[in-house]
């Protein structure tokens, strides 16, 4: 017979919660998809930039934002199929990343068209989306590391607003990138590795 | 002295039924496969279970073709949800009560 006793019952309830409690499915995607992908946005940006192509600058911006939105779509249907459930935490943070996306595409690409702001305020905006997503990440996957991310993201925009000499900005941002996404997604790939045994 | 407290739902109340509702709490929908292998249970097995859960409306189960192969998909719904609830608080009340050295 399959009936059990109310501490059984207690039993059952706290092993099935330790067991997707101890999967870290989250494997770092995102920081990594959006490191590699703003750090060539800003190489095109750059060579635009030279070239004085500055009218085909927003449609870079908006080429990896589509780019990502399609990339992002791909993994968390293949995520799905490969782990047969789709659990809240993961549902949350790809919501935050996707969210992040259609913001992008917004402050890089609709705004600056519509003249709201100068180009180089992008960046400034861009790494206080960044902050945002970072953040929230941390806060659902309960590390530290990528909510200090996000609040180093944070401090950088300030830094990305008022440093006016080319190299010591452009320093600034891919420095940040570096830190803050390429490194984390990095481990937190590792993570999901050792934690899911893999 | 003797206490009483509210019965626990016989439904839920069973190894492999609370297994598949505290798993697809944590989950928006959850597959057959995917089920069969954190509860350790045969198809057939699980099968029997998932349909006495269905009966009473507290799972909803989907079955459509992926890649020409069948795929069922399983989610929680709020009956469910409820259910379990009342459950735990009523698990809770009667575990109180045993800490407490009453006689139930």
């Amino acid at each position: 017979m399959d009936q059990i006793t109310n501490e059984q019952a207690l039993e059952v309830i706290k092993e099935m919660i330790e067991r997707t409690k101890r999967k870290q499915n989250y494997t770092g995607f995102y920081h990594l998809l959006w490191g590699v992908l703003i750090s060539i946005a800003i190489v095109v940006m750059y060579i635009l930039h030279e070239a004085q192509l500055y009218h085909l600058i927003g449609y870079s911006w908006a080429f990896f934002c589509i780019g990502g939105a399609i990339a992002s779509v791909i993994y968390s249907k293949r995520t799905y199929e490969k782990q047969g459930s789709i659990q809240y935490p993961d549902l949350g943070i790809s919501s935050i990343w996707i969210g992040l996306m259609i913001a992008m595409f917004f402050v890089a690409f609709v705004f600056p068209i519509l003249k709201a702001y100068e180009w180089y305020i992008v960046y400034a905006m861009v790494s206080l989306l960044l902050g945002a997503a970072n953040f929230s990440t941390g806060i659902l996957l309960k590390q530290k590391m990528p909510i200090i991310n996000g609040i180093l993201w944070w401090i950088g925009s300030i830094f990305l607003l008022i440093l006016e000499n080319q190299v010591a900005f452009m320093s600034v941002f891919v420095l940040l990138l570096i830190v803050n996404n390429i490194i984390p997604g990095i481990y937190l790939c590792g993570l999901a590795r050792k934690q899911n045994g893999k | 002295m003797e206490s009483k407290f509210a019965e626990l739902d016989s439904v839920i109340h069973s190894r492999v039924r609370l297994a598949i509702i505290i798993l697809l709490l944590q989950s928006e929908t959850a597959d057959f496969t995917f089920l069969k292998k954190e509860i350790g249970v045969s198809d057939g097995n699980l099968s029997t279970h998932l349909r006495k859960l269905e009966e009473t409306k507290y799972i909803k189960v989907q079955k459509r073709f992926e890649h020409r192969k069948p795929k069922t998909t399983i989610s929680l719904t709020d009956k469910g949800r409820e259910a379990l609830n009342e459950y735990t608080k009523n698990l809770e009340e009667y575990l109180r009560l045993v800490s407490e050295g009453k006689k139930l």
